[in-house]
């Protein structure tokens, strides 16, 4: 079972329709953007899509609550649709998640989100923070809270977040004996439940771990938290991650243990914390931005270990890191089964959708916020109207633009400056408005200036949405 | 609790300050007093004070006895109109009072003589009046002159270096950096330095004083007395020592011992307030009012503005539901103190309970004004705001109680039952956000699904709950149906310490004689079961039912004679040495059953098939189907129970024979319930198992397993009941368990444990059928439902 179409609308950065087609095939997904621009909120889309279906009863988890992620500016109702097919020739099947329909109570929805791998690179900040106890490293944090968290134990049906909650505060008072026993007895069964999966992770994280060439193998050293009643505090909050070595020729142990090292084996840890469950017939996994932690030499591996070990599973990665993305792709070209899209940061389309099909309305935005005096919109939007605009201008007329390493460091320089070598040859823009929109490119039209912005008298401001229409009826 | 500060000033750097009284007939002559004194106000050695220096606005008394208490000397302009001054001679009392220096200083002749003065120090010299000098300039300074050497014997008084050796003199110093700095409040500084202060001094009783007294003030008690302990060891006449433990002691709970300390400090001083106000406090903590009214009585008359002995003698009168008494005591307090915000709380509280709300939520209000973190004053100011029907200010104070920690559900509960009782007391409803506020959240035992309102603005459970329970009603049979014999009670064995032996005296008695082993059964407390298996503690009953004839026992008779003044007090018909049960009832022991404690967490059934006797703690259901054991023991029979018995609401569950009887037993096939039954067995077997019983993380996997199997018993229960929907989802438990083939645990040859952990290993296979249809048993909607995920 495979999703074969994706088609988000009025969903957290996606203001309108937008439309990913993976092929009968449903194929494993690529995306490139930078910060902000909406590949996290494609891999929230799936990710509260596919939690939708299980209905807790809990008000606060408002993440369950479509409208949570509708842009309140925006009036139409949104929704997002996977379709699905068990293979190529099936018949495709589709699934929607709005605020009017939820089809996703269905058993292979809920199913998929219990067997499913979702980590991003937040989840792997921590690694950042681990202590250090020489030789050792303490990764109960990372693994109990982060990495194993919504493992879910086979013998409770309990999520090992909740197994954890279970044994938190508040703590029974001193003397409360049946209180405390029955803590103890929580307390036991977590580190039951706890130590029997580390022991199986061992196993599997090290066998995955070989595939970044590391030839070593893990040790998670769990004791057991206790429970101490005096100080009403979980004492040995400990599991420590020590190396064995195969080859002999390594002895600063400490050493091994960078952080990228250790993003790695974190990352082998929760591929084995996903392979050790029973897997769903919709199997997903997705990493947002999580391989950025590692070295251009460890990523490489990565895509062996996803061939090898998630081969079923419809696999979704995306990066903000343009080279890495190219490599991506062209490392997968071949076989068909990867599709590779780049998203921008103003409206995050696919590259296939005209862009300018939103200036007009971004022009429109800028007047209804001046207006409003709200002068922070108002220049964003006047700005954003004026960045497509010219972009867009020098891609159509295919204007030689400035090489920058990733298109995203472009800035409107980039654009304008060809623009106006272009315009020296043919004049199709007059010297005025060149000489306003100059003007106001460095006083309004300008990313830095907005904090400034409204001591700008108003008749200036009029002046430069006035000179960008100039330019827009000018460059059509 | 009291400081010893043993000079009232200590800096030598600090102007003395110089308090003036006189007539306002006399304010020529304060004026040339004052310009005379300028040369010692430049040297920095005097400030003064006198009522030209009253702003306007101020509170014109307050201000005055502010300064007069803040001041080291006073100079009473003595004339015939400052004798005849209430107001002088208030100033004068406050001063005599409060130990400050009082110098007379004579304008004219008058009746000084025969005034209270006449034992103070008089200037001019020999109480010559100034307007008998010539020139009268002559007369002023003889005045001026007595009083800068009475500053220089006052502060060479607080400069106490100059007669003792160095070690000496570095601990005076470090005491006196003790108490300026406890008088700044910095406590740890303070007893730092009086730490230091007796390692340089040791037999410095005072300094240990001090010390306790900062300790007392940190909450750290065991060291504050055993500092005054130190004190008094060193100075055994040392009143303050002994009032200061009192003080500690009461604080601590230890109001005999406080009492005590206090008669000793009385004892020792009987004008000495402080001791009365502390025994008044002790008196009032143990409840005796009366007495502690006593005492604050004298404490006040003893010292007039002393202001903690009204608010406490008010406290006392509000505890003993005097609120008119109360309130006036408490008046007095803020008159005296208005800075003090307890007692506008205790005030407003007393108004509250007269339901004077308006006058309520002003003392409220004042007290928060004074202490804007006084969590309590919110909460009830809250409440004030509720009977006067102030929705809005009632929610804001109510939050804001909240927020500073205040348990207002708790709080509130204190005073009404609940909000219903509330709305009927008062006549109005109550707006549903608030109510919301003020309802215990109940903690339920699985998060229930989600409960609506009806239009009754009603609470009541989801359809979905509902209706799963009209369900599971209709399936199959009930419990008490089912199984033959009717379910019961064990019996009543209080006195448990007659009835209930250990094994030694079991020995003991059947030793003495032998008929003893006949009535001596095998006993079970209900602490002794564990699901799916008993743990007996080695307790025998003395099995003596109605009729027996005890005679027939002599080493029984023997034992319960020890116990027949309790055995006597027993209510019922049974003759004193017999149990409230009969012979015929014993047989519903003998035969295999299933136990479960009348009090549980979550479903604890034992399988016992020994013939074990029951205590009233143990529920029995007389059967031998072992694998109703797994059905009973399962969450769906939990989730059952509870909802139908309705005891979401507390920690644990109650056994209700009517309940319990009503549970339904699905009908499913004999080989089903064998399967069962074969898990049953299973875990019987490995619950008695050491690594099981351990806690070596070792054997981790072992207790896994241990859980997955009751896991694999739910399955199938599940299934047992809801095997449409079940099936809907494709999952199946009973087939893939059946195509394993697996043994009854009497069939199984080799090592047990090694084939448990075999079979475990197989069905945890994250492939097997068995492993992914439990993974994902809870894409079923009735069982996210059971299991609180809905």
């Amino acid at each position: 079972m495979r999703i074969t179409e994706i088609e988000l609308k009025n969903f957290r950065a996606f203001p309108r329709t937008y439309h990913i087609d993976l092929h009968k095939a449903g194929k494993n997904l690529i995306v490139y953007g930078e910060n902000g621009s909406g590949k996290s909120s494609l891999y929230l889309a799936l990710k509260f899509f596919l939690e939708s279906g299980v209905d807790i009863a809990d008000a606060d988890n408002k993440d369950a609550n479509f409208e949570t992620h509708q842009n309140i500016f925006i009036e139409n109702a949104g929704h997002i649709k996977l379709s699905l097919r068990a293979h190529q020739s099936a018949k495709m099947d589709t699934y929607e998640w709005s605020p009017d329909v939820k089809e996703t109570s269905d058993d292979l929805i809920i199913e998929a989100s219990k067997a499913k791998g979702f980590l991003d690179y937040k989840d792997l900040l921590e690694t950042h923070y681990l202590h250090h106890k020489n030789p050792a490293v303490n990764v109960f944090d990372l693994l109990v809270k982060t990495l194993l968290a919504n493992t879910v134990s086979r013998r409770t049906n309990r999520s090992l977040a909740e197994d954890w909650a279970s044994v938190q505060s508040p703590f029974p008072r001193r003397g409360a004996t049946t209180q405390i026993t029955s803590l103890e007895r929580r307390v036991e069964n977590f580190n039951d439940e706890l130590a029997s999966r580390l022991e199986m992770l061992e196993t599997k994280a090290s066998e995955i771990l070989q595939k970044f060439g590391y030839n070593v193998a893990l040790d998670l050293d769990f004791q057991g938290i206790t429970y101490n009643g005096d100080e009403k505090t979980l004492d040995n909050q400990e599991i420590l991650l020590k190396i064995a070595f195969f080859d002999k020729d390594i002895p600063e142990h400490h050493l091994f243990l960078n952080e990228a090292k250790l993003s790695a084996i974190a990352i082998a840890i929760y591929f084995s914390s996903i392979l050790l469950q029973p897997t769903s017939t919709l199997k997903i996994l997705a990493l947002d931005d999580v391989l950025i932690g590692l070295d251009m030499s460890n990523r490489l591996p990565v895509l062996d270990i996803l061939d090898e070990y998630f081969s079923d599973y419809q696999i979704f990665l995306t990066t903000y890191d343009k080279a890495w993305y190219e490599i991506v792709k062209q490392r997968t070209a071949h076989g068909g089964k990867w599709k590779a899209v780049e998203f921008y940061f103003r409206q995050t389309n696919e590259y296939e959708i005209p862009v300018y099909a939103e200036d007009k309305a971004y022009l429109d935005k800028a007047r209804e916020y001046l207006d409003a005096n709200d002068y922070k919109a108002w220049a964003i939007y006047l700005r954003t109207a004026f960045e497509i605009m010219i972009e867009d201008f020098c891609d159509a007329k295919r204007l030689p633009v400035r090489y920058r390493r990733s298109r995203d460091k472009l800035d409107s320089q980039d654009f304008w400056d060809p623009i106006k070598i272009e315009n020296g040859k043919s004049g199709f823009l007059d010297a005025s408005l060149i000489r306003d929109i100059e003007l106001y490119r460095t006083r309004i039209l300008n990313p830095l200036s907005h904090t400034t912005i409204a001591n700008i008298p108003k008749k200036e401001i009029e002046d430069a949405i006035e000179a960008v229409e100039r330019l827009k009826t000018a460059l059509q | 609790m009291n400081k010893e500060f043993i000079m009232r000033r200590k800096a030598m750097s600090k102007p003395l300050k110089i308090f003036i009284t006189y007539a306002h007939k006399n304010t020529k002559a304060k004026d040339e007093l004052i310009t005379r004194l300028g040369v010692m106000k430049r040297e920095g050695l005097i400030g003064i004070w006198h009522d030209n220096e009253i702003t306007a606005g101020d509170t014109w008394r307050d201000a005055i006895f502010n300064n007069l208490n803040d001041s080291d000397i006073l100079l009473y302009l003595v004339s015939a109109y400052s004798l005849d001054s209430e107001n002088c001679n208030k100033e004068l009392a406050e001063a005599l009072n409060a130990d400050i220096k009082v110098i007379s200083v004579i304008l004219e002749d008058c009746d000084w003589k025969n005034d209270r003065l006449s034992d103070l120090q008089v200037l001019p010299e020999k109480g010559k009046p100034i307007n008998t000098w010539r020139p009268r300039s002559k007369g002023w300074q003889n005045v001026v002159e007595g009083i800068r050497e009475a500053i220089m014997e006052l502060q060479s008084k607080a400069d106490p270096l100059s007669t003792k050796s160095e070690r000496e003199l570095y601990a005076e110093i470090a005491f006196q950096r003790g108490n300026v700095q406890s008088l700044l409040g910095q406590t740890d500084m303070a007893i730092e330095a009086y730490s230091n202060a007796i390692h340089l001094n040791p037999r410095d009783a005072r300094a240990y004083n001090n010390r306790g007294v900062d300790y007392g003030e940190k909450g750290e008690s065991d060291l504050a007395i055993s500092d005054f302990y130190k004190a008094i060891d060193l100075k055994p006449d040392y009143d303050l020592a002994y009032n200061n433990r009192g003080a500690v002691y009461r604080k601590d709970g230890e109001y005999d011992k406080a009492i005590e300390d206090c008669n000793k400090a009385i004892q020792l001083k009987s004008d000495y307030a402080e001791p009365y106000s502390n025994r008044g406090s002790a008196y009032r903590n143990k409840g005796d009012y009366n007495r502690a009214i006593e005492d604050y009585d004298i404490a006040i008359k003893l010292k007039p503005s002393f202001v903690e002995a009204y608010y406490n003698r008010g406290l006392a009168y509000h505890e003993k539901g005097e609120l008119d008494v109360a309130i006036k005591d408490y008046s007095k307090a803020i008159e005296l103190n208005p800075k003090l915000f307890h007692p506008y709380y205790n005030r407003g509280n007393a108004y509250l309970q007269k339901r004077d709300f308006d006058r309520a939520i002003e003392d409220y209000s004042k007290a928060i004004e004074l202490n804007p973190e006084l969590g309590p004053a919110y909460c009830n100011r809250g409440e004030a705001w509720l009977c006067l029907k102030e929705w809005d200010k009632a929610k804001n104070d109510l939050t804001a109680a909240k927020a500073k920690g205040i348990d207002i559900i708790a709080a509130f509960h204190n005073g009404y039952k609940d909000v219903e009782t509330f709305e009927r007391q008062k006549g109005f409803r109550v707006p549903e956000d608030i109510k919301r506020m003020l309802t215990q959240r109940l903690r339920v035992r699985y998060p229930k699904t989600r409960k609506i309102l009806d239009e009754d603005q009603k609470l009541m459970e989801s359809p979905n709950v509902v209706s799963l329970l009209g369900q599971l009603r209709n399936v199959g049979t009930s419990l008490g149906k089912y199984v033959k014999a009717k379910p019961s009670f064990g019996i009543k064995t209080s006195p448990a310490e007659a009835f209930v032996v250990d094994r030694k005296t079991r020995d003991n008695l059947i030793a003495e004689h032998l008929s003893s082993a006949d009535i001596l059964k095998p006993f079970l407390h209900g602490r002794d079961l564990k699901r799916w298996h008993a743990e007996p503690q080695e307790n025998w009953l003395i099995f003596a039912h109605r009729g027996i004839v005890i005679n027939e026992y002599p080493a029984i008779l023997k034992h319960l004679e020890n116990y027949r003044d309790v055995l006597d007090k027993r209510t019922g018909k049974q003759e004193w040495y017999e149990l409230q049960t009969s012979l015929g009832k014993s047989h519903r022991f003998s035969q295999p059953k299933l136990v479960c404690p009348n009090l549980y967490n979550h479903q604890t059934f034992a399988v016992d098939t020994a013939g074990f006797y029951c205590g009233d703690t143990c529920y029995l259901i007389p059967t031998e189907e072992l694998w109703l054991c797994g059905l009973l023991n399962s969450r769906v029979v939990e989730w059952f129970y509870a909802q139908e018995s309705n005891q979401l609401t507390i920690d644990y569950l109650r056994a209700r024979s009517g309940y319990m009887q009503q549970i339904p037993v699905p009908s499913i096939t004999s080989t089903q319930k064998a399967l069962i039954g074969k898990f049953v067995e299973y875990l019987i077997y490995l619950q008695q198992q050491p690594t099981i019983n351990s806690r070596d993380l070792a054997y981790a996997s072992d207790r896994v397993m241990l859980g997955y199997f009751e896991r694999i018993i739910e399955g199938m229960v599940y299934e047992s009941y809801l095997p449409d929907e079940l099936h809907k989802s494709r999952k199946h438990l009973f087939q893939p368990l059946f195509d394993e083939q697996l043994p009854r645990l009497e069939e199984i040859q080799d090592d047990k444990m090694t084939a448990c952990r075999d079979i475990f290993e197989r069905l945890y296979e994250k492939t097997h059928p068995v492993a992914v249809n439990l993974f994902f048993l809870d894409s079923v909607k009735p069982v996210r439902i059971i299991e609180g995920k809905l």
